[in-house]
């Protein structure tokens, strides 16, 4: 658990060093930060302590980034992950959505300022989420469970023409979701004002309409709304952008295949219960920054000082 | 087939009058005299429902009046009696192709005769010349020698496009690679750049409170509370910011960012050379050059996955076009990188002399090539790469590029082992030589001059 007090811990892997050095200093006044050249040492790290953040290349030699953040992930699966990476294949930044469930795809070279913002944006929400772990632990998992059956069961919603995409969302929706299916932009609004929706399947394009700035909108507007992208669009800058401004939870091929469709949407809905316990969390610990205190009685020292050799009368 | 109205065979069509069956043999003298004529080589003979049954030539004809007697022998017998009665008869509702074979297949020479058009229906339509079907003919084979004129131009100048694509294929993966390459130092000179400019504006302000101090214990006039404020200000600034440890880090911010500057450059100054427009094919190349151009270009791939090992014995320039040659090299290394699926990669490469030729030996620990693959690698397409990952040309390409050198490319191959190839660049100029890459046969490992076989993977 992380103690509001102390700083929280980043984790920096990369096999140049001196990226490392370089994030080091930009982020050792917010960060306890630890770096690594090794995929394996990372996971290891994220084990024996609490990490709020890593940040991981996606291109090293022992094992590439997204194997590390999946690893992360499995011991660590508060511990928010970014990838940075100078170049990546489409397979990579798919993978590192779908197995490490990353924050945020950062490319090199890197703004700073941007930077800076996704890690912190990053370390506030992992420190709601140990919090909210921490306090799992201590009431009891039950309790969690049994709020979470008290509320109705999420809908799921699919936002595509297309049948076939219909058809797939259908055979993986579990017997007490229910099912909407909005054909437009319009209509998918209209649902979202009059249904309880926890999990949206679209597609980024509808014949000639993209879904692109209504997925971020959407982000934005419904932040416990969990997407799933089910495409046949391979566009790498595209992909990138629902990562980071859509907050994208899955890429699914289209046309799907059935089985991991089905563990797709079950995540997506178990995030979904994530994510709607978080709004009090927030409220309860927002991350303040700390005043530093000002030295007391100083002045009088110093001016005794001087004063000694009559520099002031 | 098009309809018989529209048919393209109307053309060769003359609807001349047929001849009756009964017609006598002077009747039909007369008629071949009596003008209008002169074209025809024959006349038809039709029956009742005008259908012909048979063909009267002036040729026969003329033989047969040869004879002083024949007009008074034979002059009132009717002409079926002296037709061909089995003439070159073709349906207007034909295909010209049809007609064309029907006609070109049966005609006799010395062409004596015409052809017989009939309707659809088989009643006689008039008389075509064979000497139009030879015309048509001639026509057609023209225009086909132009079709394939045609095609042989798009085959050519789809294979100049598909070295091209292959080119700006290769060039696409270049440019990711090196993109990586790149952009990894971007990323820590512009961060340090950044902070080392936060950092300036925190020493900016924290100078000028100290100034401020200075000034104002100097002054008579000071009052105390004042310089308490600044110097509670310089207490805080002095908080969010270490002077002496910073300044010290501030030097390895520089130094970092200097390094990565001057990796960026070599990348560009390596791809400025493995771009370079050559002089001329005879430029003088040192090759190890070559190899570390290629090396730089294609460290992306290879960096992560193996350690290199030069053993450069020294050998002299030789006459070459330096970006082919970096071309072959690259691909060739790439293939290696992309064989090797363990991490225990190695490339070992070699420069030494063999008589009168310079050879680059590069040797990898990778799969190897089994036999049925080894006999087709440098043929064109031919991968073992998924879809989109090779198209099978840098091989075919490679053999090429060397052997207009006058050069070869040879190869040893152990499946599992690792797979050697071998350029070899003859050092003076060469002439043309001709080869195929189909009558290669990869040499055995001991048949290369190596003093030492093909790398073990537990090596
Ligand atoms: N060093 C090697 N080890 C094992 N196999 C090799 C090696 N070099 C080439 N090959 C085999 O030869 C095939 C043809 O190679 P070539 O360079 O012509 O095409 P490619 O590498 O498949 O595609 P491209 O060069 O366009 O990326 C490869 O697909 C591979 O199967
Ligand atoms: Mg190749």
């Amino acid at each position: 658990m992380i103690d509001p007090n102390i700083k929280p811990t980043l984790l920096l892997v990369d096999d140049e060093a001196r990226i490392t050095r370089s994030l080091k200093m930009l982020f050792r006044n917010e960060f306890n930060v630890l770096t690594t050249d090794n995929g394996h040492e990372a996971i290891k790290m994220a084990q024996t302590q609490p990490v709020a953040v890593v940040i991981s290349d996606q291109r090293m030699p022992i094992m590439p980034g997204v194997d590390v953040l999946r690893g992360i992930r499995e011991v660590s699966p508060h511990t928010m992950r970014l990838l940075l990476t100078g170049y990546a294949d489409l397979a990579a930044v798919i993978g590192s959505v779908n197995e490490g469930e990353i924050f945020r795809f950062l490319q090199k070279p890197w703004d700073t300022e941007q930077i800076r913002a996704d890690v912190r944006a990053a370390a506030h929400v992992a420190e709601i989420n140990f919090m909210a772990a921490a306090r799992r632990a201590q009431s009891g998992a039950d309790s969690l469970t049994a709020q979470a059956t008290a509320i109705d069961a999420p809908g799921i919603m699919v936002l595509d023409r297309d049948p076939a995409a219909y058809e797939l969302v259908k055979r993986a929706t579990p017997p007490n979701n229910r099912l909407h299916w909005a054909r437009d932009m319009d209509e998918a609004l209209a649902l979202l004002s009059t249904e309880n929706i926890g999990v949206m399947v679209t597609d980024v394009q509808d014949g000639q309409a993209s879904h692109v700035g209504a997925i971020k909108a959407l982000k934005q507007t419904h932040p416990q709304l969990v997407t799933i992208v089910l495409t046949q669009l391979r566009d790498y800058e595209l992909l990138v952008e629902l990562i980071n401004q859509g907050q994208v939870f899955r890429f699914h091929p289209k046309p799907g295949h059935v089985g991991t469709f089905v563990k797709n949407v079950q995540s997506a809905l178990d995030y979904h219960q994530v994510l709607q316990t978080q709004p009090e969390m927030q409220k309860r610990h927002s991350v303040a920054k700390s005043v530093k205190p000002v030295l007391a009685g100083l002045s009088d020292r110093v001016m005794g000082y001087f004063r000694r050799f009559g520099v002031n009368n | 087939m098009s309809s018989p109205m529209s048919s393209p065979l109307r053309a060769l069509l003359d609807p001349v009058p047929p001849l009756m069956a009964d017609m006598t043999l002077t009747a039909v003298t007369d008629r071949f005299q009596s003008g209008g004529f002169e074209r025809m080589l024959s006349l038809a003979i039709v029956d009742e429902d005008q259908r012909p049954i048979g063909l009267m030539s002036r040729h026969a004809l003329m033989e047969l009046l040869l004879n002083k007697y024949s007009r008074d022998l034979y002059g009132k017998r009717p002409i079926h009696l002296f037709m061909n009665p089995m003439p070159i008869v073709v349906s207007l509702a034909e295909s010209t192709t049809k007609v064309i074979s029907t006609v070109t297949s049966q005609i006799r020479t010395p062409i004596i005769e015409d052809f017989v058009f009939v309707e659809a229906d088989g009643r006689y339509a008039g008389l075509g010349y064979v000497a139009d079907v030879l015309k048509l003919v001639e026509q057609r084979l023209g225009q086909r020698n132009h079709a394939l004129a045609q095609a042989n131009l798009e085959i050519k100048s789809s294979q100049a496009h598909l070295v091209q694509s292959e080119k700006m294929a290769a060039l696409g993966q270049m440019v990711a690679g090196v993109a990586h390459e790149i952009n990894t130092p971007l990323g820590y000179v512009g961060n340090n750049v950044q902070m080392a400019e936060e950092m300036l504006s925190q020493i900016h302000t924290l100078v000028a409170a100290y100034d401020g101090l200075f000034e104002g214990l100097l002054s008579e006039a000071s009052d105390p509370a004042d310089i308490e404020q600044r110097i509670q200000t310089i207490s805080e600034i002095r908080q969010d910011f270490d002077a002496v440890s910073d300044l010290a880090d501030l030097n390895e911010l520089f130094s970092d960012a200097r390094f990565g500057l001057k990796q960026i450059s070599d990348i560009v100054l390596s791809l400025k050379n493995f771009s370079r427009v050559d002089r001329s094919a005879t430029d003088e190349v040192d090759l190890v050059e070559n190899i570390e151009t290629a090396l730089t270009v294609g460290h992306h791939h290879l960096k992560n996955k193996v350690t290199i090992e030069k053993r450069f014995e020294p050998i002299p320039r030789v006459p070459c076009s330096p970006s082919q040659i970096n071309q072959v090299l690259l691909n060739i290394m790439t293939n290696a990188a992309q064989a090797i699926e363990h991490d225990q990669g190695k490339l070992l490469l070699r420069t030494y002399t063999r008589g009168e030729f310079v050879c680059i030996s590069i040797e990898d620990n990778g799969s190897g090539i089994s036999d049925e693959h080894v006999a087709r690698i440098f043929e064109p397409f031919y991968t073992t790469k998924k879809v989109g990952e090779g198209t099978g040309l840098g091989l075919s390409i490679s053999y090429r590029i060397i052997k207009d050198h006058g050069g070869d490319i040879r190869l040893a191959t152990k499946a599992g082992v690792g797979t050697r190839f071998e350029i070899s660049l003859p050092m003076q100029s060469p002439g043309t030589s001709l080869d195929t890459p189909s009558a290669r046969m990869p040499l055995t490992p001991e048949a290369l001059v190596t003093d030492e076989p093909v790398m073990a993977r537990s090596a």
